[in-house]
């Protein structure tokens, strides 16, 4: 068999999406890069299903599976007839790690689902991609048996062969003088960034216990918290990257730390 | 899956292991036991010198790892090192390559054999991580070799083979190897990697010429103020770089009967009975051989021509491949602006003197920044070249490849960024 994995990243932070993808052959692979219409789609956060810059669905075909790793039910289901899957991957990973580390997790997920790797190298493997990453033996233990119950807790769905992109036309492209120069007229749009997705925890903001004294206002890396007209701290939950800075600096532990609240 | 893969093939002459383009080039500097190596990080290929400080640190490779304070001080310590007689390895991507530019000259000059792997990446601006070939075609003059990759296999051999010719006293020239970033730098296949005692055979100790000693001064890169020796001295290099494409072939047999892995300075891809072949360089021609196969399958008679060796230009290989061919369609993962791709013109002037040259050369602009090929553009460059073929016309500029979902894309980015 022959594989090939691959992954984009560049300017990312800890926390922050990042995408890759592997490929599975009985032959020589030549394909590379981008995998546009994938056989299985593997989200490890509810909330970037439908983000606009990374859009995990786009060129998903009939009869491809979906996991989502996710606490809760999933409900909005992509219009193509694509199964879904899911788990509370993040929930296994803080069971036996105690943090939200979920590379050996999905990992060992996505190798279940191909139905074509055995728990032996997929434990081999753990192995010893951490500890050429420098984990003590005790973390990579945990990872190990993370790994085994997240292959053991979904089904083999077998492997689906994908085919290219869907065609589209070639087309001319126009000279569009002043207009066609990298200039961002639009200067302050990082706003539109909606950095929420990163977070994992979040911050819920207990009022009977807060006594407005501003302190999480102004430790918020991100600047995402606003006081209101009585000094009371808003959180912007669409940039909240979850890092949990106001809750340790609360001097009342009125900001308690939760899994994907409602509105995450 | 690395395990799954990471068996010893009977006999014990190598290792299989899936490695990425930057393992895999890190494996080629420690099995070439290189004595030195100067660094500077950059996006994509910061990898390649953490592998290699880390080994170095931890004693499993015996060199000494200096991280400059920029690419130009890098390539100057490289080229300098090299004079000593030291065996040096280096790496750098893109802008860091165009800031350390006016060192590739020098060193080429100095005859300096060292091997610099380019991770190539768009030059900005605009700024970008993904690949194209700006980078190392600008340095497509200086006198360095250019070996171009396409898989991690590929990227490994090629630094083998790199050192190799390079060091050999009829070249003494400085070579690059590019791998693509992305695409090849952090893409993991499936890599055989030689044991060190086969290197070790292949590659022999460097036996400088006349090195730099404490003991014995030599002075390398003489001012030549008189005009006919500065020219006879490029001219030098000029054949010097021309006799490497011997030595190369040489060497290439050499690697073949050790590791049984044969190349040539260019590969052909189902072009025996091909009417169009399509050109290509470095990981992208792994895509387009993937479109050759499923033209073909539509029953068109394609194949593809991927050039390995960029410097020297492998003029007579290609020529053999091209000669009698209908339609050539080159695709130029670069642009000179003002002008089309950089190798489009080189392959057709190797041809223009032919009887039985092309009917059509179709300059093709594709995969700019990373750009992704579909088969859609493939066939599309492919039907352009034929349908100029029957009418007897040639191209009247370069065509971009650009498809309506990326336009639609770029129009609505355009939007956002001017506030509409």
């Amino acid at each position: 068999m022959f594989a090939q994995d691959f992954a984009i990243y560049g300017a990312e932070r800890r926390g922050a999406p990042v995408t890759a993808f592997v490929r599975l052959s009985d032959s020589p692979i030549l394909e590379r890069g981008y995998i546009f219409n994938p056989g299985y789609v593997l989200v490890t956060e509810p909330s970037l299903l439908f983000d606009p810059t990374v859009k995990p669905l786009e060129g998903m075909e009939e009869g491809s599976v979906l996991f989502v790793n996710s606490s809760k039910e999933v409900r909005i289901i992509p219009s193509r007839r694509v199964r879904l899957l899911q788990r509370d991957i993040t929930g296994l990973a803080l069971k036996h790690i105690g943090r939200d580390v979920l590379s050996a997790a999905m990992g060992a997920v996505a190798c279940k689902l191909s139905g074509l790797i055995s728990i032996r190298s997929v434990i081999e493997s753990v192995e010893e991609e951490l500890a050429e990453l420098g984990l003590e033996q005790d973390a990579i233990e945990k990872n190990v048996q993370l790994a085994k119950e997240c292959y053991f807790t979904v089904e083999s769905t077998g492997l689906r062969s994908t085919s290219h992109m869907p065609p589209h036309r070639v087309v001319d492209v126009q000279y569009l003088g002043e207009k066609g120069v990298p200039d961002l007229l639009s200067t302050g749009n990082s706003i539109l960034r909606k950095t929420g997705s990163w977070r994992v925890f979040t911050p819920i903001v207990r009022n009977e216990l807060c006594t407005a004294c501003g302190i999480c206002y102004t430790s918020c890396p991100e600047g995402c918290i606003s006081l209101d007209e009585r000094g009371y701290p808003a959180i912007d939950y669409d940039h909240c990257k979850g890092c949990m800075v106001c809750a340790t600096e609360c001097p009342r532990k009125a900001i308690s730390v939760e899994r994907e609240a409602p509105w995450s | 899956m690395s395990k799954e893969g990471d068996k010893r093939r009977e006999g014990g002459s190598m290792v299989l292991k899936m490695l990425t383009g930057s393992q895999a080039v890190a494996w080629a500097a420690r099995l070439a036991r290189v004595d030195y190596v100067p660094a500077y990080p950059i996006t994509p290929q910061t990898e390649i010198i953490e592998i290699l400080s880390d080994w170095i640190r931890k004693g499993e490779m015996d060199a000494r790892f200096v991280q400059m304070e920029s690419e130009h001080s890098l390539l100057t310590a490289a080229g300098t090192a090299a004079a000593t007689g030291a065996r040096v390895f280096t790496a750098t991507s893109s802008q860091g390559l165009l800031y350390g530019f006016e060192m590739l000259y020098c060193i080429a000059g100095w005859r300096a054999p060292l091997v610099l792997v380019n991770v190539a990446r768009a030059l900005a601006a605009p700024i970008t991580l993904e690949p194209d070939h700006n980078d190392v075609l600008a340095a497509r003059d200086s006198g360095f070799l250019q070996f171009h990759a396409e898989n991690a296999q590929e990227a490994l051999d090629f630094v083998l083979l790199a050192y190799r010719v390079a060091e050999d006293h009829r070249v003494l020239l400085p070579a690059i190897v590019n791998i693509d970033g992305f695409h090849l730098s952090f893409t993991r296949e499936r890599v055989e990697l030689p044991e060190q005692s086969a290197v070790d055979e292949f590659l022999p100790e460097y036996v400088p010429v006349h090195p730099i000693k404490a003991s014995e001064p030599v002075a390398k890169g003489i001012p030549v103020l008189i005009p006919p020796l500065y020219s006879f001295f490029k001219y030098q290099m000029h054949m010097a770089s021309r006799n490497a494409l011997g030595v190369f072939r040489e060497a290439a047999r050499a690697f073949e009967r050790m590791f049984s892995r044969a190349y040539g300075p260019v590969e052909e891809y189902m072009l025996d009975d091909a009417d169009t072949v399509i050109v290509m360089s470095n990981s992208f021609a792994s895509i387009g051989k993937q479109a050759v196969k499923a033209l073909r399958d539509e029953g068109n008679k394609v194949g593809l021509l991927k050039i390995r060796l960029f410097r020297p230009f492998p003029t007579d290989e290609i020529v053999r491949a091209l000669r009698g061919k209908r339609c050539v369609v080159v695709i130029d993962q670069n642009i000179s602006v003002g002008r089309g791709g950089i190798i489009c013109p080189e392959v057709a002037e190797a041809l223009y003197h032919l009887e039985d040259r092309p009917k059509v050369i179709l300059p093709v602009i594709a995969g700019l920044g990373g750009k992704a090929i579909s088969l859609e553009e493939f066939r599309h460059s492919v039907r352009v070249a034929e349908r100029l073929a029957s009418l007897r016309a040639g191209p009247d500029r370069p065509l971009l490849l650009f498809r309506e979902d990326e336009e639609m894309l770029v129009e609505s980015l355009l939007k956002t960024a001017s506030g509409g």
